[in-house]
């Protein structure tokens, strides 16, 4: 359904335009979950703001394309995205405190996505619909939580409305960008559950992102990993979790605190993210960091297929891959 | 780990009340109990975790310890002496002894001073002025974080966020401290970033023998640290053990909330039973966690739990801590 293809987008600083996402290519289909993880910086949430088509003036689409549904709809004008979104895409935002109006009460916020995307429905109609779609998301008593305004919710009832707001238009695809990042762990727990029970009931796809590797193993049927605006490794998250292939994936996995490696020190990954001004110019951005570097790293990195179906772009897999 | 040595720090029914401002007129002054007695024990070159979720006192323990918090009522007996009671001049004695590092980097280090600055001016406060004898304590230290000297001449903003981070730690080390209250170090850092603050932070504690508080809400963290975790629930110390016992045996439904809700790489999760955080019944005679609790019994909403001593070192406070014990010899009878 949704199909990103060479995505490359630049970011102006300074009259200079930087490329912040190179060549990432994905496909997210039926009832499946895509999780983005990668550490700050990577471009992540960039992905996702570009397939809203929220992308700030001074950041452009240079190359690639965002087909959904069979429709290109990169760098598609406000007006003719509107046809796309909350029917189409819908975002659920990480901030729910600044993405909630503190002025209007929490009924009126969800009453204005319906009155946009359904302008024939009445009133009372609206009204069922928001109980409905609360009551759905959790919420014992509706009507009351109708008449509260944000701040007398906690940061969970908020993310719920969120995503009751989200959801109200039944869009085939839900982008969730770090949704549980600000919430505790056992709200944590309770968001993703919704998520995937709304899932399975809409038949939604979602695209989720997020910094924290375990929570994307946890929810999705697949990964991509992202390092400095590469996806450096995409597949099965079953497949890329367990047996990591890219030296960055597998640096990353190895310095996750766990139960069995208490006591021993946990792998460091040397050095820090370049900053999108001393990015390579030239062959792999990972290059400073990486323990299985060679020469070849200088050249160009081509993205391949391994035999059992995910990609990595790297140049040690390079004779492996299949067409 | 010296076991028969007096406890470097001794926490007895610590409580911390706050005022809640008044939002309407006329209207009953109304306090906030953000503590409620808290008794623990840290021991020399011992790491102790402190979890549980936002609110729950965690961050004002840890406050109070490093005296930036007066308590209500209570003790905090650090080597022999009463923090609590001291005055502040007092405390300025043993100020060195007791450092923090902060959650957020970024607000902790003054933006106008350089990090030779923000040193120097640490050494300084505790009389060291000569320039000579500053670089003598700096430079063997800065040289440890895996940073150079030319460090020293960078303003914050130049620092990404793990080499800020690392700085905070330094500025806390530099001090020679026997003990560090470490509020949340890692939940600003990235993944990889983390692993090596929390490699840095074991290294050190080891090599200087330091006895450390550790406070995240990340269960993977925590049990990674620790020797010993203390779980929070509204102010109160609900369970607390050793790192294998809190996580294989952990008996307080509220560490089996928490518990459950731990996401591994590997493992599927299930869901815990618990309802959602409710109105929080603060009374003589409830049990703080019933409202959430999936077991509770009459006896829960009539009478407090004790903290009871299960296995030496091993506190639970719950009504059916016995009764789960003869749960679990029963169903070995039944086994047999």
């Amino acid at each position: 359904m949704l199909d990103v293809q060479n995505l490359c987008v630049s970011i102006r600083m300074d009259e200079i335009w930087y490329p912040v996402l190179q060549n990432v290519s994905f496909k997210i289909d039926g009832e499946e979950t895509l999780g983005l993880v990668g550490e700050s910086g990577c471009g992540k949430s960039m992905t996702a703001t570009a397939i809203m088509g929220l992308l700030d003036r001074n950041i452009k689409i240079v190359d690639g394309h965002i087909m959904f549904d069979g429709d290109d709809i990169a760098g598609l004008d406000l007006k003719a995205y509107q046809k796309y979104r909350g029917t189409g895409i819908a975002m659920v935002f990480q901030d729910s405190m600044s993405c909630l109006n503190p002025l209007h009460r929490i009924g009126a916020q969800l009453e204005e996505t319906y009155k946009i995307h359904f302008k024939n429905m009445t009133k009372e109609e609206i009204h069922d619909k928001i109980v409905y779609s609360l009551t759905h998301v959790g919420f014992v008593n509706a009507e009351e939580t109708m008449r509260k305004y944000p701040h007398q919710l906690s940061g969970g009832q908020r993310q719920r409305v969120m995503i009751a707001i989200a959801m109200s238009a039944n869009p085939k695809l839900l982008i969730a960008d770090e949704p549980t990042t600000a919430l505790d762990v056992t709200t944590q727990n309770k968001i993703l559950t919704l998520m995937k029970n709304l899932q399975k009931e809409h038949h939604t796809s979602i695209l989720m992102i997020s910094h924290d590797i375990t929570v994307i193993g946890q929810t999705c049927s697949h990964v991509g990993v992202m390092y400095s605006g590469w996806l450096v490794e995409y597949g099965l998250s079953g497949q890329v979790l367990k047996d990591p292939k890219h030296p960055y994936t597998k640096a990353l996995i190895a310095s996750i605190p766990t139960q069995e490696n208490k006591n021993k020190p946990l792998h460091e990954i040397g050095g820090v993210v370049p900053s999108l001004r001393m990015r390579p110019k030239t062959g792999c951005v990972f290059y400073e960091r990486c323990e299985e570097r060679c020469d070849k790293c200088k050249g160009d990195i081509p993205t391949v297929t391994l035999p059992d179906g995910r990609n990595v772009r790297c140049v040690l897999f390079a004779d492996q891959g299949v067409e | 780990m010296a076991e028969n040595r007096e406890p470097i720090l001794q926490v007895k029914n610590l409580t911390k009340i706050y005022r809640v401002p008044a939002t309407k007129i006329f209207e009953k002054k109304k306090t906030f109990i953000a503590l409620n007695d808290a008794s623990f024990d840290v021991h020399y070159g011992e790491t102790v975790g402190l979890i549980g979720e936002s609110g729950c006192g965690k961050s004002t323990t840890g406050r109070i310890i490093v005296k930036l918090l007066q308590a209500s009522s209570g003790e905090v007996i650090y080597e022999g002496k009463d923090i609590n009671k001291m005055s502040r001049k007092e405390f300025k004695e043993n100020r060195t002894d007791i450092q923090m590092i902060f959650q957020d980097p970024a607000t902790a280090l003054n933006p106008q001073f350089t990090i030779g600055g923000l040193m120097r001016e640490a050494l300084r406060s505790v009389g060291i002025k000569d320039k000579a004898e500053q670089d003598k304590k700096i430079l063997p230290l800065i040289a440890h974080a895996g940073l150079t000297e030319e460090y020293l001449a960078r303003a914050p903003h130049e620092l990404s966020g793990g080499q800020k981070q690392r700085i905070c730690i330094l500025l806390a080390l530099l001090l020679d401290p026997k003990f560090i209250v470490a509020d949340e170090v890692v939940s600003a850092l990235d993944l990889s970033v983390q692993a090596q603050i929390l490699n840095m932070i074991r290294r050190i504690q080891k090599e200087m023998n330091l006895s450390m508080i550790f406070i995240s809400h990340d269960l993977n963290i925590i049990h990674y640290v620790s020797d010993r975790i203390i779980v929070m629930y509204m102010g109160e110390i609900v369970e607390q053990g050793t790192c294998e016992e809190i996580y294989r045996k952990g008996l307080h439904p509220y560490t089996h909330l928490l518990l459950s809700s731990l996401i591994t790489l590997n493992a599927d999760n299930t869901q815990g039973e618990a309802k959602d955080m409710g109105e929080i019944i603060r009374s003589e005679s409830v049990c703080i966690f019933a409202p959430r609790c999936p077991k509770a019994t009459d006896q829960c909403w009539h009478e407090k739990p004790a903290l009871k001593e299960v296995e030496p070192g091993h506190l639970v406070k719950c009504h059916f801590v016995q009764t789960m014990e003869e749960a679990a010899a029963a169903a070995r009878a039944q086994a047999n």
